[in-house]
């Protein structure tokens, strides 16, 4: 008797929670998505008439220097028409925020338009909480001509494009010139494949210019960005741009040679292994430290990596950037960071207004603002002539890197950028395989396999959940 | 700077003192160990010593354990940001660099933000103290109709984990009216399975003959309750309210989805801002992280006594 009673009580609770949990998300997610535009729900008209200032809230995940940027460009947007007022929320980081934007397709809590995290694209196309921004752009005939390929290709789904490119970054290599001249190599022509970082580091460490000559952190962006520009793709159908994606591609010839590559790297102490945490940046540390010579992060960082040493904390280290290298010459690489969505739960008006802000933020005169403030790329090719960002790219060549590297090499799957709906869970396997290989001496192989595994996993659960499996 | 990240840096940063370290402290745990069972064979009087010895030895290489993080974050909050990351670090501050924690502070706006921590996690407290004792009480002292079923329905809702309850709590929150608002943030905490259950369990050890005994004296549930039954049970309540505290004061997920912006954050919410906006200066994210953590520090030495005796009180009797 007692055992029925809690068993019984074990499975109503469980069923209600298992109804909490379903009811926001899954209806939403079981349509298949649509690729159809309709200008009409960009809601132009219903701005057009609009009497009064039409009040939007607009999430982001800027900070320090960017958000003051941020505000001030939104204080300037708000005062010089009259049709719109944005409000800014400044939301903790871009997991977070993601979170609170899932949470909200429940409690209604939605911003009318989002600064989004590039992972997320699969993600928001299956919920059909966003109108994609084609609509407007047909709605408004919107040139995309002054755009980059690349930054425009990310964030399109099957011909259609849901979000703007805005905050736009990609992994670029940092190194020390100092150690470069110490070690005997030019620190004008800075490694451009696998083969010249590992006999780079070679010298650097046989001269005694730096302990490690490189530091590879486990961090699951780095590793895809190498895959990236050395021609693998992260996963299946064509990185999942042709169909959905469901498998993982991290055994594949090309995937295996970036694995043991850093492998090699490490075993031989040519590299230092540095954590997988997004805001970890002790491979930065180790640049300032004397620890390594070179390493691969976020056009993003250079902003701050150069007020860190601007501060003279670290007398005697300089940091370069150059494109990141890869297996062979001649690759690409994907934009990383953010894009502006538009909300499917703002009014037509309200869309419209989102619209226009968006227009504003990507015009060429803000792009080459913020870019020239923050180290993220410009996607507008006149914003490079704007004499802000001539003058910062003159005075500061290291801005200008992620620029040039994102407009070289030809656009092909391996380099769209992927698109996964638990990309998350793909990331979190990637730095599983990584660790199990760094910290537990796991071969290459046997590393690859194991992410691959997990990685599928967390593909198929996905699928499975939005009816897709 | 996760610990995560630490252990992979290991081998090429931190290796020799990591190394003396682990030396040292498994060696202190050994001699401990070994005066332990040495001390079985020894006469009375130098068996209790060594067996003294032996437990203050394995006592102390365990404190270090626990409390160096606690003391390095400490350290490296007066320390400049760059004596954070040197090599070999550095455990003492010669020049303590208090400036660190006005910035954490006025940056942080981490007044506003304990603030808000503080109201929620009172409100919380205090509803679950008072929401426990009743049910336990009726639990314990009351006859009614489906008494063990309700009580293990009571049990069942411990084993659902936060997540599954999410968006149902968000939905109710929100229907009601109460997002953005400090009901959100406070009411679906006020009751749980949990604090029913350990303050049950501390009413149970008292012996019937007393209940019957103010029974006959004419003492009314209310005053049994007050004069009797909650002095008895006062550890485990102490406990049951500093457990609340300090998960209440820790939550992030809940205050981050069922608030609009800044105005009710709480100070996790605002150490993750501060975290990211102190990129490299570690030691105003350390200080912060310190200021954060204070008021549990207070609460601990306060009520340590209450705690282990609440844990031990409830691991006794089952």
């Amino acid at each position: 008797m007692k055992k029925l009673t809690i068993a019984t009580a074990l499975i109503v609770t469980a069923a209600l929670g298992a109804l909490g949990t379903t009811s926001g998300t899954a209806s939403a997610a079981s349509a298949p998505p649509s690729t159809k535009v309709v200008p009409s729900a960009c809601g132009l008209s219903a701005l057009a008439k609009a009497r009064t200032p039409v009040q939007i809230t607009m999430w982001h995940t800027m900070t320090q220097t960017n958000n003051t940027w941020l505000v001030n460009a939104v204080a300037q947007f708000n005062t010089s028409q009259r049709k719109v007022h944005v409000t800014l929320v400044q939301q903790p980081d871009y997991p977070s925020e993601f979170v609170k934007y899932k949470a909200g397709l429940s409690s209604g809590d939605l911003p009318d338009v989002a600064q989004f995290e590039d992972t997320t694209v699969q993600q928001l196309v299956d919920s059909h909480s966003t109108v994609p921004v084609q609509d407007c752009i047909a709605a408004s005939h919107y040139s995309l001509s002054d755009y980059l390929a690349r930054a425009l290709a990310f964030y399109r789904y099957h011909g259609v494009q849901q979000s703007m490119p805005w905050s736009v970054s990609n992994v670029i290599m940092y190194y020390n010139p100092v150690a470069f001249q110490k070690a005997g190599l030019n620190p004008n022509s800075p490694p451009q494949t696998f083969a010249q970082v590992t006999a780079a580091s070679k010298k650097i460490v046989a001269a005694h210019a730096a302990t490690h000559g490189v530091a590879l952190p486990a961090k699951p962006y780095v590793f895809e960005f190498l895959l990236a520009k050395s021609g693998g793709q992260y996963v299946n159908n064509g990185n999942g741009r042709i169909a959905r994606a469901t498998q993982a591609s991290l055994t594949s010839p090309t995937s295996m040679k970036v694995w043991r590559w850093w492998n090699q790297m490490l075993t031989s102490h040519l590299a230092l292994a540095t954590g997988s945490d997004p805001n970890n940046i002790d491979h930065l540390i180790a640049i300032a430290t004397g620890n390594a010579a070179m390493t691969f992060e976020a056009s993003g960082v250079i902003g701050p990596a150069e007020a860190v040493l601007a501060s003279g904390q670290y007398p005697g280290v300089q940091i370069r950037t150059a494109p990141l290298p890869a297996l062979t010459t001649g690759g690409g690489v994907p934009v990383g960071d953010g894009s502006l969505w538009i909300s499917a739960h703002a009014s037509l008006a309200k869309r419209a207004a989102a619209w226009q802000l968006i227009q504003y933020l990507d015009s060429p005169a803000q792009q080459a603002s913020l870019s020239a403030e923050s180290g993220y790329v410009p996607i507008r090719v006149s914003a490079t002539k704007f004499p802000v960002l001539v003058t910062k790219w003159a005075n500061d060549p290291n801005y200008k890197v992620g620029y040039t590297q994102l407009t070289s090499g030809t656009l092909n799957f391996s380099n769209i950028g992927s698109l996964i709906g638990d990309y998350q869970g793909v990331r979190n396997a990637v730095a599983d395989g990584l660790e199990q290989m760094v910290a537990n001496g796991m071969s290459p192989q046997a590393a690859a396999s194991f992410a691959e595994n997990e990685a599928n996993t967390a593909i198929q659960n996905y699928n499975g959940r939005v009816g897709a499996g | 700077m996760s610990a995560e990240a630490a252990v992979v840096t290991m081998p090429g940063a931190l290796a020799p003192g990591f190394r003396t370290f682990v030396l040292v402290a498994s060696g202190v745990l050994l001699a401990g160990v070994a005066l332990l069972i040495a001390s079985r064979h020894a006469s009375p009087t130098r068996r209790r010593r060594a067996a003294m010895v032996g437990r203050y030895l394995l006592l102390i290489v365990l404190a270090v354990i626990v409390l160096f993080p606690i003391y390095i974050t400490v350290v490296d909050s007066l320390l400049k940001p760059d004596q954070v990351v040197a090599k070999p670090p550095i455990l003492f501050p010669v020049h303590p660099q208090w400036s660190s924690y006005s910035t954490a502070w006025t940056q942080g706006h981490l007044g506003r933000y304990l603030l808000n921590s503080f109201i929620v996690t009172t409100v919380i407290v205090a509803g679950e103290l008072v929401t426990s004792i009743a049910a336990a009480y009726a639990f314990a002292f009351l006859h009614f109709p489906f008494k063990r079923t309700l009580f293990v329905v009571f049990l069942a809702t411990m084993m659902v984990p936060l997540e599954v309850t999410f968006l149902t709590n968000l939905n109710t929150v929100v229907s009601l009216g109460w997002y953005n608002t400090y009901f959100g943030l406070t009411v679906p905490f006020l009751a749980t399975g949990f604090g029913a259950f350990l303050l049950r369990q501390a009413f149970l050890g008292l012996p019937g003959d007393l209940r019957d005994a103010s029974k006959l004296d004419g003492a009314g549930h209310w005053q049994f309750l007050r004069a009797v039954a909650l002095p008895v049970a006062r550890p485990a309540v102490a406990a049951l309210g500093i457990f609340s505290f300090f998960w209440a004061f820790g939550q992030y997920l809940w205050p981050l989805i069922v608030t609009k912006d800044d105005r009710l954050r709480t100070v996790q919410i605002g150490l993750k801002f501060l975290a990211n906006s102190q990129l490299n200066n570690f030691n105003v994210i350390f200080a912060g992280t310190v200021l954060a953590a204070l008021p549990l520090f207070v609460l601990l030495i306060l009520f340590e006594k209450q705690l282990v005796r609440g844990l031990t009180a409830g691991a006794v009797k089952g």
